[in-house]
């Protein structure tokens, strides 16, 4: 959004209206903030009262015009529906998201017709039941919700939350495959609807919702197809952008897709250039070093990484040095990868509240007693 | 993080809106930023009597 929405001039009627916080979530000096209200995934777009509570939250990133009616959505309550919103809104903000589910569930259920934030509680409510791993629910509430949301802009994230949550139950779960099918075909049918304005990142998202499905139904033939399409889309997607920063952005899904369609050595020369062109971000080299890792080019990915580790800072860190420890794994040499795994061990260790992640720590700890 | 949210969210950190208005010539931000002090914007909104708006990202 940094890159694509907040330049947008349409947006300078609101700027009297708000005081605007950026947080960088990788830097310490946010820890406080972010251990009293936790960031599930990003972007998270937060509006705070002068008192600091939280009124309105909302997980994933917004196009200029939808960004604009979150921001014109009314702080003082109007409905009881709306009330329901806020208080669901401060429990998922506090990461009780099963309960923050059943709140926006009764938010919904007592919403007049039409309610403006119907979509925005639809979302909420499946991605608050996908974090609190409540896969059938999400499932299920999302195909029920998708019918209310359809053809605007919250079909999106509804169908493809439902469709990553169907994806993930148990192959022997009764109601799978038919969940499976009906999503995806929500799915399609909001990807192939030219009068939903979707964002790159929205049509990224759903390219990945639907090739998990076609994994999880065991569909090899139409994954691949599906990949090849989606890296061939990205590419699309960089070649219009018209900044440095713009072009970057893309620089992570177009690797991903390079390497999951068997061709990482095409992103060689997208990260080379991006390295030349953001000497001080440390993004570039950490990219290579999984790019060259993928091609088996293992002291190449090691030389990128050392670039990487020079700068990077933060959480993001711990998944530079386990990308070096699966290098050095790659190559044969197991000593170093546990010295690199205790070091990052260390380093997660270090980091402060708000930062520092205890799944995290425990799941370093156990790859290391296991080397 | 599930993979759930790194596919639909953390990707969801360039939305992209290149066809609609016109962004700033020089790529800067139409609205003024308090970047990383949650003291100094909550102040602010204390004075102004007006609410945060915040944006969490990542440079990654």
């Amino acid at each position: 959004m940094r890159a694509y929405v907040y330049t947008d001039k349409s947006l300078e009627r609101y700027a009297g209206r708000f005081v605007w916080l950026s947080i960088n979530t990788e830097d310490a000096k946010n820890a406080a903030f972010l251990k009293k209200y936790p960031i599930p995934a990003l972007p998270t777009l937060l509006v705070l009262d002068p008192q600091g509570a939280v009124t309105m939250r909302y997980v994933g990133g917004a196009t200029v015009p939808h960004l604009s009616r979150l921001l014109d959505e009314s702080p003082r309550p109007k409905v009881d529906a709306d009330k329901l919103l806020v208080t669901a809104d401060r429990l998922a903000s506090d990461a009780k998201h099963a309960d923050a589910a059943k709140a926006y569930d009764s938010a919904i259920a007592s919403a007049p017709k039409p309610w403006s934030k119907l979509g925005r509680a639809a979302e909420s409510l499946t991605f608050s039941l996908a974090m609190a791993n409540e896969d059938e629910r999400c499932a299920t509430r999302a195909l029920e919700l998708y019918s209310s949301v359809k053809g605007t802009v919250s079909s999106a994230n509804v169908a493809a939350t439902g469709l990553s949550c169907a994806a993930g139950l148990d192959e022997k779960h009764p109601k799978r495959n038919e969940l499976v099918t009906a999503l995806e075909n929500a799915t399609l049918e909001v990807f192939r609807n030219p009068k939903i304005e979707l964002s790159d990142d929205d049509r990224s998202g759903l390219y990945l919702a639907l090739i998990d499905a076609r994994e999880a139904m065991n569909d090899e033939k139409r994954k691949t197809k599906l990949q090849h399409e989606w890296a061939a889309f990205l590419d699309d997607a960089a070649a219009r952008a018209k900044t440095l920063a713009q072009r970057m952005v893309y620089d992570s899904h177009r690797l991903s897709a390079s390497i999951v369609i068997g061709a990482p050595e095409k992103a060689i020369p997208m990260l080379e250039l991006s390295e030349r062109d953001a000497p001080d971000d440390y993004n570039p080299p950490a990219r290579l070093a999984l790019a060259y890792k993928a091609m088996k080019e293992y002291d190449k990915a090691l030389a990128a990484s050392d670039r990487a580790l020079a700068k990077v800072y933060g959480p993001r860190k711990i998944l530079v040095l386990t990308t070096r420890a699966d290098i050095y794994l790659a190559k044969g040499d197991a000593k170093a990868a546990k010295e690199t795994i205790a070091q990052a061990v260390e380093y997660a260790k270090s980091l402060p509240p708000g930062q520092r992640s205890e799944a995290r720590i425990a799941g370093l700890e156990k790859r290391l007693a296991s080397m | 993080m599930r993979r759930l949210a790194l596919a639909l969210l953390v990707a969801a950190s360039w939305t992209a809106d290149v066809s609609s208005a016109p962004a700033q010539a020089d790529g800067t931000s139409a609205l003024r930023f308090i970047e990383d002090d949650y003291a100094k914007a909550a102040a602010r909104a204390k004075a102004k009597n007006i609410p945060i708006f915040v944006e969490t990202w990542a440079p990654w």
